[in-house]
């Protein structure tokens, strides 16, 4: 068995709050095998997003403080490379796809400023000695990189932009960029094209407020696959999204996952997407995770109440009749969490057990497929549930 | 009464039972903040002790001041030391007594010429930004009041101050007159945007809709959200005011010293009557009264603006300091803290724009 | 799109237009303050010629409003009027802007070029020693008096560090001819070196002084701006590109910062101005500020009312000015205005 891309242990994450303490993630463990798409799906609130944000180190510490556990990446544990060090491992090592895209993308710079420069990083990385290839296909250790050093003149982005069509400014932007400046635009705009984006010459000069939710979003899924990194997590890339655009992109993004062929962390609430294209689903509850396999097994038979829920309270697209099916009670209040199983208030096969700490640990099912865990208890009585 | 009374609930206020509790909880909240900021601390507890200090010079100056205010000693030009903590000056004054007696007398006059500016500029900032629809009376006139307000704020205030000073002559009075004539104007421009912002609020429209008066909707809803960054510009002004009070005295434009004891004058009859060079210990006692007494207000005001502020708030509320999160009385359900609400990061609730 | 040089020019020229009333109701207003009260000629000028006193006399007992009139009249035909012993006030304004000038823009190169970095520093350690530190600079500064910390430095530092304290050079008039009147520039045009080194450092500690007492605008606010873009979106995807964390915040956050720290320009054009009056007077800077120090009667002068008058408009337009130039700064950093 290969080493997984990612591989998480025991990972705690707490947010301190005034007097009290939020634990977002508790004791979650998974891991994500090289090559393949891992989707993660959970209600608001479950601490998905808490835990994509957590793996490149991009959680304002304080606020939020690692409880414990290990984030391992390339063999290198991030939960103890030094702050000043995440540098080298995030854009090439890992990459990552936000939320929000009408805010991910900087309103003072051109579109093509902002994707040369995820450009220019890879190039610098990879023209140094050693580069960031290894002849024997063993993980890189990005942590062993020097520390970033971006070579962009800070002049060329402090000339205000929209005085003219200035050369001069895309000039010295390339120049920084380490590349001729037809080789790095050649790269942007293959980018562009990779991403479906119909007119890239255009759009190359543009602001981001001049561009709608969808286009921003491709732009942001092509300056993170530029650096062609070895872990991209997508965080929820069309929740923001209007309903038709969100379309458009999951298919964008469908097809990227084919092409591009590298390992994914899919964070999403919409279980129709994380089916197409995932290989591994984890369903997070409270801050655990409480059920992990193969998505195909997970999909037709769940072995954990809240994922049997979840699934069965999840709209098809082309259900029309009877009500909407929802989860009764309510997600519980992080900072007091009930205890043992997290889910117990909410449970129909709940026992007196489930009530005691520490709660169901996620473990192998018996009879089913060999990665396939889940976090309870009765695993076995899952589908029997109504 | 009936609908004013159901409208007047919107916001959450406390009920008139309540308030003593609310006082209780509001001083503590405030002590919490104090406490968690070491700076802000800091300025109030001088500020306190500046305060309590010109009521004893007012009432029983014998007790701080070991000399009369116009008691000449019989040391002359003499350098800090145990009997004169500040020195003497050529007359034989004390000049640690002198900068004591100031002391009341600056803080009079900067608390009188803050406040009448607050309160003035306050009211034509609520006019101007409360009844400002075009083409009505009140519009005009609201459109009159910013334009002169415009004018008002070209001017750098020392400089127009000066040139007031000049006009009117030494004095007390005529000092408070030169600068409360530029300062309103930052009032008003303070409280009307202050008042647009709030007045666009979805309860002050559901009041306006349920017929409350415009008058009470000013006095209820308007003045009770306003009040809060008034009185943090009003803390942070008072030192900005007595920068300038003594700016004028310094020029020799202010009351007249050694008659009357005023910092600014002092520095600027010691200094012009070229004693700084010789003795230069005779700065010292009011150039460090002033240093003090503005540093003191400026950290208490512009850590309360901080404390005040939501952006900042939240920064404070992440380092474990911000006691104004948790502070709600114990009875009311616990709201759920910020990641409860969205499972983002506390920072992407952050506005689109920039 | 709204953002081509020529809707600039529409943008810029607009602007111009609106100050054209302002400038008159400044004028208007610095006129009717300084004449408030009845001037009794023989008791400001008791040394005054008679000739002077009836002068004086004529000039003060009409109505305040044509007494304005003519004065704005002569004032636009270039005659600003004259002090009561007859020196012209718009030469010696005229003289006296390019050194204010110099001296202002100076402290305003040291604002940007320290208080900015400080104000990133103590937004990156909000609430933690850094930002307390970076907080105690800039209000000792800013609880500094001018004259205070004018006086303090040009009796007490300036012997200490070795720098001079009295005027543009060390002999006034310098060796070489003065075209722009900005001590420096005119040093260098006559490649003097010597005299390049002489101004600058006579400039020095002025321009120090000014800076350090202003500062705190400067810092304040790139220090709250800085809060409220940190927490965004686009800084945390500059994060994940791999760039530095002095990249990400130096030039992603920073030059959103900036676009809401340049309207404070006003403001800080505003301190620098009113601080001249001290500074310049204190260190014998023969600017308008020191002008402005003599109008109004500084140090027991009997005033100039003319010349008081003079150098408030000019003092208010500078900060109108700097007003218009931060409005046009926004929009030119800000890439979503657009020109109209």
């Amino acid at each position: 068995m290969t080493t997984p891309a990612l591989s998480i242990d025991g990972l705690s994450i707490d947010y301190v709050v005034g007097a009290g303490r939020f634990h977002a993630v508790s004791d979650v463990s998974l891991d994500v095998e090289s090559g393949h798409v891992v989707g993660i799906v959970g209600e608001t609130g479950c601490g998905k997003s808490t835990l994509a944000q957590a793996i490149p180190r991009l959680l304002p510490e304080p606020p939020a403080t690692i409880g414990g556990g290990r984030i391992l990446f390339q063999g290198v544990d991030l939960v103890k490379v030094p702050r000043w060090k995440m540098p080298t491992i995030r854009g090439t090592g890992i990459s990552m796809i936000f939320q929000e895209p009408l805010n991910s993308l900087n309103p003072a710079f051109r579109i093509y400023d902002q994707v040369a420069e995820a450009v220019h990083v890879r190039r610098a990385r990879e023209s140094r000695p050693g580069g960031l290839v290894r002849a024997d296909g063993a993980p890189f250790d990005y942590s062993k990189l020097p520390a970033p050093r971006a070579g962009d003149t800070i002049a060329g982005h402090f000339i205000p932009g929209g005085v003219a069509q200035d050369a001069v400014h895309r000039r010295q932007v390339e120049r920084a960029a380490g590349g001729t400046p037809s080789e790095v635009r050649e790269v942007v705009l293959d980018y562009l094209k990779l991403v479906r984006i119909n007119d890239p010459e255009t759009i190359l000069d543009l602001y981001p407020h001049e561009l709608s939710g969808g286009m921003r979003q491709r732009i942001m899924i092509a300056m993170a696959l530029c650096e062609k990194p070895s872990l991209l997590i997508a965080d929820e890339p069309t929740s923001a999204l209007d309903v038709t655009i969100q379309a458009q992109v999951l298919t964008l993004m469908k097809e990227l996952i084919r092409e591009v062929n590298t390992t994914i962390l899919f964070i999403s609430h919409d279980l129709g997407v994380i089916a197409e294209t995932a290989d591994e689903l984890g369903v997070m509850y409270a801050g655990k995770l409480v059920e992990f396999g193969p998505v195909a097994e997970v999909f037709a038979s769940p072995r954990h109440p809240y994922t049997k829920a979840l699934l069965k309270a999840a709209p098809t697209r082309y259900k029309t009749d009877g009500p909407l099916l929802s989860i009764a009670g309510s997600v519980p209040n992080l900072s007091r969490p009930p205890p043992g199983c997290r889910f117990h208030p909410r449970c129909p096969i709940a026992r007196p057990q489930c009530t005691v700490e520490p709660g169901p640990p996620l473990a192998p099912v018996a009879g089913a497929a060999p990665n396939h865990k889940s976090a309870c208890y009765f695993p076995e009585e899952v589908p029997g549930i109504p | 009464m009936a609908t004013s009374g159901a409208v007047a609930n919107f916001p959450p206020r406390a009920s008139a039972g309540q308030s003593a509790r609310q006082v209780y909880v509001g001083l503590r909240t405030f002590y919490r903040v104090l406490k968690a900021n070491p700076l802000t601390f800091v300025g109030f507890v001088v500020v306190a002790i500046l305060c309590i200090a010109a009521l004893l010079m007012v009432v029983a100056p014998h007790v701080l001041a070991p000399y009369g205010p116009d008691q000449i000693t019989t040391a002359y030009n003499q350098g800090p030391s145990g009997a004169h903590p500040f020195g003497t000056d050529g007359l034989g004054l004390d000049i640690y007594s002198e900068t004591l007696y100031a002391l009341p007398l600056d803080l009079e006059i900067a608390f009188a010429i803050a406040g009448a500016a607050m309160i003035g500029g306050g009211v034509l900032g609520l006019i101007a930004g409360y009844w400002d629809r075009p083409g009505s009376a009140s519009g005009a006139l609201s459109v009159v009041i910013m334009r002169i307000t415009d004018i008002f704020l070209a001017f750098p205030s020392l400089i127009l101050a000066l040139a007031i000073a000049v006009s009117l002559g030494r004095g007390v009075w005529q000092l408070i007159v030169a600068i409360l004539l530029t300062w309103w104007p930052y009032y008003v421009r303070l409280v009307r945007g202050e008042t647009l912002a709030v007045k666009h609020l979805p309860y002050v429209s559901a009041a306006r809709a349920a017929g409350v008066t415009d008058g009470r909707i000013v006095l209820r809803h308007i003045l009770r959200n306003v009040l809060e960054p008034v009185v943090v510009y009003f803390t942070l002004d008072i030192g900005t005011v007595l920068v300038t009070l003594s700016t004028i005295g310094f020029v020799g434009l202010g009351v007249a010293y050694p008659s009357t004891a005023e910092w600014g004058s002092m520095i600027s009859y010691y200094q012009g009557s070229g004693l700084i060079t010789a003795y230069p210990w005779t700065v010292l006692g009011p150039g460090l009264a002033i240093f003090v007494t503005v540093l003191a207000f400026s950290l208490l005001g512009d850590g309360l603006r901080d404390i005040l502020d939501p952006r900042s708030r939240r920064v404070l509320g992440g380092t474990g300091t911000g006691a104004i999160t948790v502070a709600t009385p114990p009875e009311a359900p616990l709201p759920p803290p910020a990641p409860a609400e969205s499972e983002d990061l506390p920072g992407s609730e952050a506005p689109t724009a920039v | 799109m709204g953002r081509s040089p020529s809707d600039l020019a529409v943008f810029i020229g607009k602007r111009l237009l609106q100050l054209v009333p302002v400038v008159f109701g400044i004028m208007i207003l610095a006129f009717v303050f300084t004449h408030i009260s009845t001037v009794n000629c023989s008791v400001w000028f008791p040394h005054a010629s008679a000739d002077t006193l009836s002068h004086c006399e004529a000039q003060f007992s009409q109505p305040i409003l044509s007494q304005f009139w003519t004065y704005f009249v002569n004032f636009l035909g270039g005659n600003w009027g004259a002090s009561v012993t007859g020196v012209a006030v718009y030469p010696a304004i005229a003289t006296g802007v390019p050194a204010t000038l110099e001296l202002v823009f100076a402290s305003l190169f040291l604002m940007i070029v320290i208080g900015i970095p400080l104000g990133v520093i103590a937004a990156q350690s909000a609430g933690r020693w850094g930002d307390h530190l970076v907080r105690i600079f800039y209000l000792t500064g800013w609880a500094t008096p001018t004259y205070l910390g004018a006086v303090i430095a040009a009796i007490f530092l300036a012997p200490y560090l070795g720098l001079p304290s009295h005027g543009e050079y060390t002999s006034s008039p310098p060796p070489f001819p003065q075209y722009t009147h900005f001590s420096v520039i005119d040093a260098m045009i006559a490649l003097n070196p010597h005299w390049t080194v002489d101004a600058f450092a006579h400039l020095l500690l002025p321009a120090s002084v000014l800076a350090f007492i202003n500062m705190g605008i400067a810092t304040r606010m790139t220090r709250s701006s800085m809060l409220e873009v940190i927490p965004l979106d686009f800084v945390k995807s500059a994060r994940m590109k791999g760039l530095s964390e002095f990249w990400v915040m130096y030039k992603h956050a920073l030059r959103n910062a900036l676009i809401t720290t340049t309207t404070v320009l006003g403001v800080t054009a505003g301190g620098l101005l009113a601080g001249t009056v001290v500074i310049e007077e204190v260190f014998g800077w023969p600017g308008i500020g020191a002008y402005a120090y003599t109008s109004i009667g500084g140090g027991g002068a009997p005033p100039n009312f003319d010349g008081a008058v003079a150098v408030v408009v000019v003092f208010a337009v500078g900060v109108v000015i700097a007003n218009l130039v931060a409005d046009i700064l926004y929009g030119v950093l800000d890439p979503r205005v657009e020109w109209r």
